[in-house]
């Protein structure tokens, strides 16, 4: 059931006016559960139980852990939840990948390929509540948060359905008191929410959908009949369509958790705007970002053990995030590269004489500010070719066109930069609008007209630019 | 926020009034498949070609054959339309059905938009639904189709302010449309399908000879050994092979084509005289 359909919304117009006759938080948690198995059992029941053993495992192994006085004890039991949940992830996830390559390994050395290759199909959302259940155990364990006490209301937690597939990851800290506690809802909720749906569903619908085309075109090709013109535009393409597909999702499930009276974290901040690696990964998945900061680079020793280590520690968490992403190399790839992107601008930062004259210069005047926002948006996307692409060739081949003097402007790279701006444009502008406005609900507080004009336009462009064949979000493969 | 709503109202209903005035100048389609339909009802030929503008391209111009080609077809329609004029196909000794890729499965991504808007009937939700393959949404898409007229044209509103924005708009979304298509095709090689509504249509045209044909176009593109199987079956249905039509005569596809998909004159004529020679040869 995926947001961008007609039975998504007639089961969540059934979710809202159900849930708001019920007058009890008991009833309301009840309801919610039963909805949000419904939803996740519309793709494929069986994985139902996964989701369920995810629950009742990390449910009692946490009140183990805050009821075992001895650290051995506790250890114990944080050990045995994230053993488990890390065992079903790499299951599902990413069992056929390391059995694929093992047996080539071993065709390599002369030995005969003995891992069992398995299809196991990839549970649709898997990575994100595993990633969700485990903070709630680790937060636990490090006595940040209590247990929850009701079982009903931590299976709720674990599975809320307007989050469960593609996130933002909630952490318990923020998520549990809002489902435990009683929720009220105010005048603004509905136009807030209704404001983040139309957000996303513009995101997602006008924007991802429509360079999807743009993006497969590009990246099926053949390399040798593409020019290196047509490479840009198809990344630069692919940059706004994952932009827009995930961002488009963590907005919908926003204002779809708006309406049930939950208020969800802000899962990007206009990443595009970014001047340094440090400053997108702040901008972009925060959900992510930040849950690998806390539960991974840090534990890791973050940038507590001298430069060696902290160069270490950013590669690592970036490399594991990448596989994150994915069971392929390239998601390693990925992962590498913003690791060393996040060391290369570290490494000028450290220089005074560099972060100096930089600062200078952005700060001297708005085009140079621009100027350094569009040169840094190369950088991430380079990081979406590898991030894309089919194949290492693939990688290698579009990297070497773009080194070649085959920058031959074709009908293909006028037409896709056309269509890039006509689309993302007004996107854009709106984005510098609130960016400047530093306030991200700022059109709400608008003049009327304005509002009409806002909600006319995002109207519009739904009903004109729907593509013909609705495209699935690209986060729920991971 | 009222203002806002009241605002998007308006709009909705100034498109909505605005494309039931101008419906005809609008859509090219919506004149092609009323004239088409009108010609069909009253056409003393005993040969019809059911197809899309893939057949229309290829058949064009000829009067010994009814042409039902509307733009964009494919299978449902093609489905409805010999449901809404079974009367008028009971005429004809021969039908020929015209189609590329997958078009005749179940399985093929399918919009109701011209079905909802030009060929069906609100009555007829209850024939979609009984479609196990269609999903919820085309059948909304069906519904809505059917009521507004903002809704069916949509997408031709959109093709003409891209035509109108875009860099040589046809030329390049054909080249991607055709390359999304051959993936789409790459995906569901891999993919059981079914051909029921085929054999629904085969089913209400049991009294005439048919002929499926296999078109060319300029890429060669698999066809589901499936679907031939089921043919052979029938005694009255043939299926010919023309993807290769020019390749297979040492023709240069680049001459006989006005794009990727569509046949030029040239091409016309050489095709729809094999084809009607097979065809009557039968």
């Amino acid at each position: 059931m995926l947001f961008n359909t007609f039975i998504f919304f007639v089961f969540l117009a059934a979710v809202v006016s159900v849930y708001h006759f019920l007058k009890s938080v008991r009833a309301q948690n009840s309801w919610l559960l039963l909805c949000s198995y419904v939803f996740y059992g519309f793709w494929d029941w069986r994985f139902l139980g996964l989701i369920l053993l995810s629950t009742i495992i990390d449910y009692f192994v946490s009140h183990g852990i805050h009821k075992a006085e001895a650290p051995e004890a506790r250890k114990r039991l944080v050990t045995l939840s994230v053993i488990t949940n890390l065992s079903l992830l790499g299951v599902f996830k990413y069992y056929g990948f390391f059995a694929t390559e093992l047996n080539d390994l071993l065709q390599l050395i002369g030995l005969a390929p003995s891992v069992p290759i398995l299809n196991i199909v990839l549970p649709v959302g898997i990575s994100f509540y595993t990633f969700q259940t485990l903070s709630y155990t680790i937060d636990i364990y490090r006595r940040q948060n209590h247990p929850c006490d009701n079982f009903f209301d931590f299976a709720l937690y674990v599975s809320f359905f307007p989050q469960l597939v593609a996130g933002p990851i909630e952490r318990s800290t923020n998520l549990l008191p809002q489902i435990v506690g009683k929720r009220t809802s105010g005048k603004g909720d509905f136009s807030e929410g209704l404001y983040y749906i139309a957000c996303g569903l513009f995101k997602k619908v006008v924007i991802a959908d429509n360079m999807a085309v743009l993006v497969d075109h590009v990246f099926s090709q053949p390399v040798s009949e593409l020019t290196a013109v047509e490479v840009i535009i198809g990344v630069y393409a692919f940059a706004f369509q994952i932009y827009g597909d995930f961002s488009g999702y963590s907005l919908i499930a926003k204002g779809v958790a708006r309406w049930l009276g939950f208020e969800l974290m802000w899962n990007f901040n206009h990443p595009y705007f970014s001047l340094t690696p440090s400053e997108f990964w702040n901008r972009w998945h925060i959900s992510l970002s930040s849950w690998l900061r806390d539960y991974l680079y840090i534990p890791l020793g973050g940038n507590r053990g001298g430069t060696f280590f902290t160069y270490r520690n950013l590669m690592a968490t970036m490399v594991i995030g990448g596989l994150w992403h994915g069971a392929g190399w390239p998601f390693v790839l990925w992962g590498f590269y913003q690791g060393l992107l996040l060391v290369v601008f570290r490494v000028g930062e450290g220089v005074s004489a560099i972060r100096t004259t930089c600062t200078r210069l952005i700060d001297a005047h708005p085009a140079f500010r621009w100027l350094a926002i569009f040169l840094f948006f190369q950088f991430v996307c380079y990081g979406w070719m590898l991030f894309r692409a089919e194949s290492f060739t693939q990688i290698q081949e579009m990297t070497a066109l773009l080194f070649s003097s085959n920058y031959q402007v074709t009908d293909l790279a006028v037409f896709g930069l056309q269509q890039i701006l006509l689309l993302t444009a007004p996107l854009l502008l709106f984005e510098a609008w609130v960016e400047r406005k530093q306030d991200r609900l700022a059109l709400l507080q608008a003049s009327a007209p304005w509002l009409a004009a806002f909600y006319g336009y995002v109207l519009v462009s739904l009903l004109l630019w729907v593509p013909q064949e609705k495209q699935v979000f690209i986060y729920f493969q991971f | 926020m009222k203002l806002a709503a009241g605002f998007c109202l308006l709009l909705l209903i100034a498109g909505e009034i605005s494309l039931r005035v101008l419906e005809n100048s609008v859509s090219a389609n919506a004149a092609q498949i009323s004239s088409q339909l009108q010609e069909l009802d009253a056409s003393t030929l005993d040969t019809v070609v059911i197809g899309n503008s893939l057949s229309k391209h290829a058949f064009e111009g000829r009067t010994d054959l009814q042409l039902v080609t509307p733009d964009s077809s494919g299978l449902y329609e093609w489905y409805f339309i010999t449901k809404h004029h079974e009367a008028a196909f009971r005429q004809f000794d021969r039908v020929i059905i015209a189609y590329a890729w997958n078009q005749l499965s179940d399985q093929h991504t399918v919009l109701l938009d011209t079905i909802g808007g030009h060929l069906g009937t609100a009555r007829d939700v209850s024939d979609i639904g009984r479609r196990k393959h269609l999903s919820f949404d085309a059948r909304v898409d069906y519904l809505l189709s059917n009521f507004s007229k903002l809704w069916l044209y949509k997408t031709r509103i959109r093709r003409k302010i891209e035509t109108l924005l875009l860099h040589d708009y046809e030329q390049v979304t054909q080249t991607l449309n055709a390359a999304a298509n051959a993936q789409n095709e790459g995906y569901q090689a891999a993919r059981k399908r079914s051909y029921t509504t085929m054999a629904d249509i085969l089913e209400r045209l049991a009294h005439a000879q048919i002929t499926v044909v296999a078109m060319p176009l300029k890429a060669d593109y698999p066809i589901d050994a499936d679907l031939v199987e089921r043919i052979d079956t029938l005694d009255n249905v043939n299926f010919l092979d023309l993807r290769n039509f020019f390749r297979d005569r040492n023709l240069s596809v680049d001459d006989f084509y006005v794009d990727h998909i569509h046949v030029n004159q040239a091409g016309a004529d050489l095709l729809s005289d094999e084809i009607l020679a097979q065809v009557k040869g039968r």
